[in-house]
């Protein structure tokens, strides 16, 4: 375990001195600050509406008046999901797709296995220190969006939101931990980090809109009449066809329990603990299930494979 | 008598059809410096491969300072210091910082003296703090055999150490060579395709041939048995004549086919 941590660590410290990581990190931390003041503009401009309706409804003399809208403090947030979705992603596949190809052209592979360390500790360790990257930096994004709720919101969250906020990031860690084992599964196997990253890009790209839009197809749409123009809206419904496709796209679970988590999603906001306890868990499970199947198959094919020091 | 610091016994490495490695029987001292010749492909690099544990024989027993590579790899690991051809290190990182981090996989304790210790052996202490990034290739391949030192190795494996240096890092890495063996008593074992730097440094020698050894003996002897012969390069030359079956050389004592 000693050396795994040493790897873990050296593999931290690289990741900081890393140009291209630290500029993904930055736009991402920069998008982070964006999404709640675009957020708090957004739900302030909605209240100044109703505001606005509400008043002339008033001096027109109207008996009744629409209800509020619904806002709650999360919904500030809620473009984090797609943030995550795409920044976190393509961050976690830079911290994965060069970690071991770096080593193999360096030289560092067979320095490392000629010392007393395993290749086991060898890849666990790479995996934690870069899975620590990305807990630190979804710490961060958790401190930057508390202190951004209460400065640029004027809002301050209470303890049920800060744990819906916290249980997002623990959904957002599980989900970029899937990019960087794929990274990592792959590295071990391909000799260009240049195909390693394609072939992960492609993967996301198929997770975040391929999936949801081929389960789009199989939606069926309902005839809506408007009350108020009398024009027919078509509706979207999912089919249980729907759903089973967009149960294979990482992404669609992710903005799924995200929605629910961040209350953006219609009637989340309502949602007991109880029941979205269950969904989190759900969503939780179908989020780390695809990177323990890549963990396991990379520490076989790791194990196993000599080609790593040959080359 | 001393235990051999590396001893084989038909060692074979097989690629699928190819025969890398064709059953190496060989002793090499304690103290000794040993330099593997060989055509690029000759089996050098497996050998030391196997030798280090990188790779798993798929035939025969060798044994590092008594230690089996199989049976005991990580003991074997506690014993020795290695050092690949074109050695680059973690240019992100300072000499220190990149000799921590070896010493720490090697369980080295007191690792801040070590360094110091290693650095002051290389003569280049005021390196500590650099990036190996901005170092030239003799600079990053010193710092690739104190990285190898840290552990204060018994025998220490060096592929190719002088490839593609000047020649002023060439006599700077040939001069520690002869330093950590006479001053420290490391037994070295290193390929090389220089045979003048062979000459110079090594003690005893071993040409490998299509995988297979084809003369192993002291260098004194090597000279001895080709008194016609006037420099180490004529003679490797005119084994691989003779391998290539343009040569007569089985009546001389030390070739082994």
């Amino acid at each position: 375990m000693k050396a795994a941590m040493t790897i873990a660590r050296k593999e931290f410290q690289a990741a900081f001195r890393s140009q291209i990581f630290l500029t993904i990190t930055i736009l991402f931390l920069g998008l982070s600050i964006l999404s709640v003041y675009i957020g708090s503009t957004t739900k302030q401009a909605e209240m100044r509406i109703y505001d606005e309706t509400v008043t002339t409804l008033q001096a027109q003399g109207a008996a009744v008046l629409p209800a509020a809208p619904e806002i709650h403090t999360l919904t500030i947030l809620a473009n984090l999901i797609e943030y995550v979705s795409i920044v976190g992603a393509i961050l976690a596949v830079i911290l994965g797709y060069n970690t071991l190809i770096e080593e193999k052209e360096s030289g560092g592979l067979k320095l490392i296995l000629s010392r007393p360390v395993y290749r086991d500790q060898l890849l666990l360790g790479k995996l934690l220190g870069n899975s620590a990257v990305i807990a630190l930096l979804l710490g961060i994004v958790f401190v930057f969006n508390l202190v951004l709720l209460v400065l640029v919101g004027g809002i301050l969250p209470t303890m049920g939101e800060v744990a819906r906020l916290l249980a997002f990031l623990g959904m957002a860690f599980s989900y970029m931990l899937i990019f960087l084992s794929l990274a990592t599964f792959l590295s071990i196997h391909m000799k260009d980090s240049a195909t390693v990253f394609l072939i992960a890009l492609v993967f996301w790209t198929m997770s975040t809109f391929v999936i949801p839009q081929m389960a789009d197809t199989f939606m069926v749409n309902s005839s809506v009449i408007n009350g108020i123009s009398g024009a027919v809206n078509q509706l979207p419904q999912e089919t249980a066809f729907s759903r089973a496709v967009n149960y294979l796209s990482p992404t669609w679970y992710l903005r799924d329990i995200g929605g629910q988590l961040l209350q953006s999603a219609p009637g989340s906001g309502g949602l007991s603990a109880g029941t979205l306890a269950a969904h989190s868990l759900t969503a939780l499970l179908a989020l780390l299930a695809p990177s323990a199947a890549l963990i396991a198959a990379g520490f076989a094919s790791f194990l196993r494979n000599e080609t790593l020091v040959l080359e | 008598m001393a235990l051999p610091a590396i001893e084989t016994e038909s060692l074979t490495r097989k690629y699928g059809e190819l025969t890398a490695v064709d059953r190496l029987t060989l002793t090499i001292d304690p103290g000794e410096i040993f330099a593997f010749l060989g055509h690029n492909g000759a089996g050098k690099t497996t050998t030391i491969s196997l030798l280090t544990t990188l790779l798993l024989p798929t035939t025969g027993t060798a044994r590092v300072m008594g230690f089996d590579i199989v049976k005991e790899n990580r003991e074997v690991r506690q014993q020795i210091g290695y050092v690949p051809e074109n050695v680059r290190l973690y240019n992100h990182l300072s000499v220190a910082e990149n000799l921590r981090f070896f010493g720490a996989l090697s369980g080295v304790d007191e690792i801040s003296q070590r360094i110091d210790n290693v650095l002051n052996l290389l003569g280049h202490p005021e390196w500590r703090d650099l990036r190996v990034g901005a170092f030239s290739k003799g600079m990053r391949q010193r710092v690739g055999i104190a990285q190898a030192l840290l552990n204060y190795p018994a025998v220490l494996f060096l592929d190719e150490p002088a490839s593609g240096l000047d020649p002023e890092g060439q006599r700077a890495i040939g001069d520690l060579i002869i330093h950590l063996n006479h001053e420290l008593g490391i037994t070295i074992f290193m390929n090389t395709h220089q045979l003048s730097e062979a000459a110079k440094l090594c003690t005893s020698i071993g040409i490998m041939n299509h995988g297979r050894l084809v003369m192993a003996d002291s260098l004194q002897h090597v000279i001895q048995h080709f008194p016609d012969t006037p420099s180490l390069e004529e003679i490797y030359l005119n084994i691989e004549r003779h391998e290539n079956g343009s040569g007569k050389l089985s009546h001389v004592e030390g070739v082994l086919v």
